[in-house]
């Protein structure tokens, strides 16, 4: 397997806290592969990207990213982390500005892309003026317009109301499908792992580890379809049974998540 | 979505401005119907021709140009002083160890209590007034400024450093805006108190400005002049705190929103 991302042994220890967030994780995936992580609260998931982002150090293991070029591996956080004294085209050509990009060159990258993600009336909008949707579009419009090889995406549908969550997976996987890149993306939703992921990995509750890997046999390109498709209730049915026991560890857990 | 909140505008400024004009009104009314003594309150009308008559360039306008000289170029010193200070207590943890104990004790200290240090140091003049409203300016945009440092947000540090951002551009791109609001709370509290601290060190110490002015002008019951004093003294404040708040909007128009609650 021609391998992107290859995680060893991946512990992470809280020093302040001694909580231990994740406990020797394996993984591989593959170039142009799409793998939703899926797991309880509190298990890990973000710690998990942000030491494959470098934003944090391991205790222990080590995650190999190969690259090509230096474009980064692009993270989309939870909360979107939109810069709130930035307008939307400002925000988005953000990544390109820190890389010392000319502007007129980030400029054109940037409405260029504020056009693919449809948010080019926004363009002098600040965070602040925006609907829920419409940051979304911009933390997304922002990662992809560093032309990163990997995206690591951190619930970034979570924050969104049922039906703009289904419209823009619907965008997002049609703009994934388009041109590959590698994809980690954390999400709660069974139902979103299924619709997006070519494989999904089950953690366990904390401190997290991969408990399951599971592919996803429905054929691309997938849409609203999809979820009526043969096999997809069977399929939503075991990836729960994988998750029901870890999601009531952490209910019944004690301690604070 | 949210409409943006609009920043107030001059014709929202038109009841205080009525109200106000209503005052004078019935001021002007009592005094020439002698129901207020016009010894101690002289009608309006006769302050402003005051303001107009001979003598008044010495009695209030330069006096005027002195105690802003003394207010701004205090809060400059104070205020540069009280971010300095802040942005170190919030960086640096030993910094704040030392400093932070410090300041809380002394700033419950009326500045006054300084003076007669200060005024060993410095002699009676304009940089004795100067060093006092530094000194008042300084602890409210140093504790603004610090807890600003504490509510910067990491995970946008965190989104700038994943976009490649090295460590000065997180300081220029993300640290001094996200405390920007907060500077902008702390200079504004700083612009107000340091007139207030201006007039009345002027006044104590007879250093030339408005305070000693309205001080001479009340002693020798010359109400006109110090009605005069007064009103100068309060438009001062009113003008420089609107221009302030017009600047601030036009540096920082998203500040406005962002100060009040958090971004997504």
């Amino acid at each position: 397997m021609n391998s992107k991302i290859s995680a060893r042994g991946l512990t992470k220890v809280f020093e302040d806290t001694g909580v231990k967030a994740l406990d020797g994780v394996d993984f591989d995936v593959a170039d142009g592969e799409f793998v939703c992580l899926l797991g309880p609260s509190g298990c890990g998931k973000t710690t998990l990207l942000e030491l494959l982002a470098g934003l944090t150090a391991a205790t222990s293991g080590e995650a190999v990213l190969t690259r090509r070029g230096r474009a980064p591996a692009c993270m989309v956080f939870q909360d979107l982390a939109l810069f709130p004294w930035l307008n939307v085209e400002e925000n988005v050509g953000a990544g390109l500005r820190f890389q010392g990009v000319p502007a007129p060159e980030r400029k054109r990258r940037a409405s260029g892309m504020l056009d693919r993600f449809r948010i080019a009336d926004a363009a002098r909008l600040y965070p602040h003026q925006l609907s829920g949707g419409m940051a979304q579009r911009a933390a997304l419009a922002r990662a992809f317009v560093c032309e990163p090889e990997i995206l690591l995406m951190d619930e970034p549908l979570g924050r969104l109301d049922a039906s703009t969550r289904r419209l823009l997976q619907e965008e997002f996987i049609a703009l994934w499908e388009a041109d590959r890149k590698t994809v980690v993306f954390v999400t709660h939703s069974i139902e979103e792992a299924l619709l997006l992921a070519d494989r999904v990995l089950v953690m366990t509750a904390r401190p997290g580890r991969i408990k399951a890997s599971m592919p996803v046999p429905f054929a691309r390109p997938r849409g609203p379809a999809t979820c009526r498709a043969p096999g997809f209730f069977e399929a939503e049915q075991s990836l729960w049974s994988l998750l029901e026991g870890e999601t009531r560890r952490t209910l019944d857990d004690k301690e604070p998540a | 979505m949210r409409p943006p909140r609009r920043p107030s505008s001059a014709a929202g400024s038109w009841p205080a401005l009525l109200s106000f004009l209503g005052v004078l009104a019935l001021w002007e009314l009592a005094a020439r119907s002698q129901a207020v003594s016009p010894v101690f309150f002289p009608p309006p009308s006769a302050i402003l021709g005051r303001m107009g008559g001979q003598g008044t360039l010495e009695r209030v306008w330069l006096p005027c140009l002195a105690t802003l000289g003394h207010a701004l170029s205090g809060l400059a010193v104070g205020g540069s002083l009280g971010i300095a200070t802040g942005v170190l207590c919030g960086a640096c943890r030993p910094a704040d160890a030392v400093l932070t104990p410090f300041i809380n004790a002394t700033y419950a200290l009326p500045k006054i209590a300084a003076v007669p240090l200060v005024l060993a140091l410095t002699g009676s003049g304009d940089l004795l007034v100067v060093s006092l409203v530094a000194a008042a300016c300084a602890y409210g945009t140093a504790v603004m400024t610090r807890h600003g440092m504490d509510q910067l947000d990491p995970t946008l540090t965190l989104a700038a450093v994943n976009l490649g951002a090295r460590r000065g551009q997180v300081l220029r791109h993300v640290v001094l805006p996200g405390l920007t609001p907060y500077l902008i709370a702390g200079l504004r509290l700083a612009l107000l108190e340091s007139f207030r601290m201006a007039v009345v060190i002027e006044a104590l110490l007879a250093v030339r400005g408005l305070g000693r002015q309205m001080w001479i002008s009340g002693s020798w019951f010359d109400m006109e002049s110090y009605f005069a004093v007064i009103i100068v003294l309060a438009v001062l404040g009113y003008a420089s705190v609107r221009g302030f708040d017009v600047a601030a909007a036009a540096l920082a128009p998203w500040a406005r929103r962002y100060e009040l609650e958090d971004i997504r």
